[in-house]
């Protein structure tokens, strides 16, 4: 990847607050049915407070990746910047969406899967803003391999050093072992790639782990030291979708991989279902997964150790879906979504005792078509970002 | 796992080669919406009779082979309906027909979802479907329905088709 002159683009016509209702009359304009995009499958987006409390957004603006900032924590957001110069097809998986992560300079960092022509392939796509997200560059593929293959659910981390760290889901193992005559290889692979110059470039493709599973989103937290823990969906023989956690360090180096889920899950299926992982003041780990294994289905909070989990718990109800999480000091917010049978709550529990105890908070609730929720922290409060058809880019403020 | 083995690659391309060459003139075949209430209907227009349903996704890798079973099970037992229903928003309304157009489907009857959100779709069909794919549904001829996620097995399939043959015929 190569410095290439900055660009902008700014929808300026549109006023805050109109951005999502302007695409949706755009999708309507072409037709409904046979529009490119419609409201519905554009939801997917990200959101990162910044240190100084600015919350920025990475979502779909009529078909183009793009970046928004709200200065009042959600309330009113700025005019959305255009990352790409066209509109750019994203993955259509359920666990798949563009991605925003911050550097400790300002930097504005984006990931998304761009789908190739061949049914599960897409290249992890990668754009930076130095200026404060006046600009982007042009988007540049974070992978070496060039394969049409998968290479898709990207997840991005900035470490405690500043580097790029970018995860995703990537099948060349399986092909290679394919054109071998090897046996059949079991799903697909995590792979990394680390950039140290604020992502103008990045080197790798390190291997992380064999054996996950194929379209689940990848969980990454942060440590002090500058490493990372992943955590997936794996697929432990022979074919147990159960979770997994390993250690990347940024010198492409990586950590055993330990099970941390025990549900024996055992389908040959997409869940479409990935984890989420945080880490507390004590650096204990505490993360929500899924399962819809016998007697087991639904969500699951629990606190990771070697070994097994502690403080295990169910998430909601039978429908509860897509959790995430996160901590401040012994604080702990998991947030959800639960379908009734009309309406998808926005739901989430909280503890002050770092995963003993917990109380429940009813957050929101839409008729519409939904995303996935996101914990986010700022100072002292927790927010869960929540985009949605009737509320695009909403955000909710845990009571104290 | 024997989902990736060589062997499903060969009939994929074999598959996919054939359909090509053989589709021709054939017309494309009807993609219905499916609603909150079209399982209702499903099994309105089936009544007294078993069939099966069958949710997948143009992005659910596992269910090219459940396409495959089925497509060629339904050429052994063509009397009994199967229903297909891509859970795929109605934006991949093309990446759905060009899925489809792969498999031979004969007299199987071809959904997708509409503009409701997903929640909603499944919660109508079966509140306990989280999602996963593919996800089938197998009814009986009183329509008491038996669910199972995952690639079906073929021989489970086979033998469910010629039970339900049978019991279409009397």
């Amino acid at each position: 990847m190569h410095r290439l002159p900055l660009f902008t683009l700014v929808l300026a016509a549109l006023a805050p607050g109109q951005v999502a209702s302007a695409a949706e009359k755009k999708a309507h304009a072409h037709g409904g049915m046979g529009a490119d995009r419609t409201a519905q499958a554009e939801l997917g987006a990200h959101a990162a407070f910044d240190a100084r409390g600015v919350l920025w957004a990475a979502h779909k603006v009529s078909g183009h990746i793009a970046v928004s900032r709200s200065d009042d924590r959600g309330a009113s957001w700025s005019n959305p910047v255009l990352v790409t110069a066209a509109p750019a097809p994203t993955d259509t998986g359920g666990d798949a969406r563009p991605k925003i992560a911050l550097g400790p300079g300002g930097e504005i960092y984006v990931t998304w899967t761009r789908p190739l022509a061949k049914p599960y392939t897409g290249e992890i796509t990668f754009a930076r803003s130095l200026d404060g997200g006046r600009t982007f560059s042009p988007p540049a593929i974070v992978h070496r391999d060039r394969q049409e293959i998968t290479h898709r659910f990207d997840s991005i981390v900035v470490n405690a050093r500043g580097q790029v760290i970018v995860a995703w889901i990537d099948k060349r193992d399986l092909v290679a072992a394919a054109a071998a005559k090897a046996p059949a290889y079991r799903g697909a692979a995590v792979y990394f790639a680390v950039s140290d110059d604020r992502g103008a470039t990045f080197r790798g493709d390190y291997k992380l782990a064999d054996h996950s599973c194929e379209c689940c989103r990848i969980a990454l937290v942060r440590h002090d030291d500058g490493s990372v823990t992943a955590m997936w969906r794996h697929i432990f023989a022979p074919n147990i979708r159960d979770h997994a956690v390993a250690q990347l360090f940024p010198d492409g180096r990586a950590g055993p991989v330990r099970r941390v889920s025990f549900e024996d899950w055992r389908i040959d299926a997409c869940p479409h279902h990935g984890p989420s992982l945080v880490e507390d003041a004590q650096r204990r780990l505490h993360a929500v997964w899924f399962s819809a294994a016998p007697q087991q289905q639904g969500v699951h909070y629990a606190r990771l150790r070697d070994g097994g989990t502690e403080a295990h718990r169910r998430v909601g109800g039978e429908t509860a879906a897509h959790a995430d999480l996160a901590v401040l000091g012994p604080r702990v917010v998991i947030a959800w979504k639960e379908f009734d049978g009309e309406r998808t709550r926005l739901r989430a529990l909280r503890s002050n005792d770092g995963g003993e105890t917990w109380r429940e908070h009813e957050l929101g609730a839409t008729a519409g078509a939904s995303d996935q929720p996101r914990v986010l922290t700022s100072g002292d409060d927790f927010h869960v970002f929540w985009n949605t058809h009737e509320r695009p880019l909403s955000v909710s403020i845990l009571p104290p | 796992m024997k989902l990736f083995s060589r062997r499903s690659w060969c009939v994929a391309l074999l598959a996919g080669g054939l359909s090509v060459a053989g589709l021709g003139a054939a017309s494309a075949p009807e993609l219905r919406t499916f609603d909150a209430r079209s399982l209702a209907a499903i099994k309105q227009a089936h009544a007294g009779r078993p069939f099966l349903v069958a949710f997948w996704s143009v992005s659910c890798e596992p269910c090219r082979e459940e396409m495959m079973i089925v497509a060629d099970l339904h050429r052994r037992f063509p009397n009994v309906p199967i229903v297909l229903v891509a859970a795929d928003a109605p934006p991949h309304r093309e990446a759905v027909r060009r899925f489809l157009s792969g498999y031979t489907l004969g007299r199987i009857e071809t959904w997708q979802f509409g503009e409701e959100s997903m929640e909603r779709l499944r919660y109508a069909v079966d509140k306990s479907w989280a999602g996963e794919l593919p996800r089938s549904y197998f009814f009986n001829a009183a329509h008491e329905a038996t669910a199972h996620s995952g690639v079906v097995d073929a021989k489970w399939l086979g033998d469910w088709l010629a039970q339900a043959e049978k019991t279409a015929r009397k």
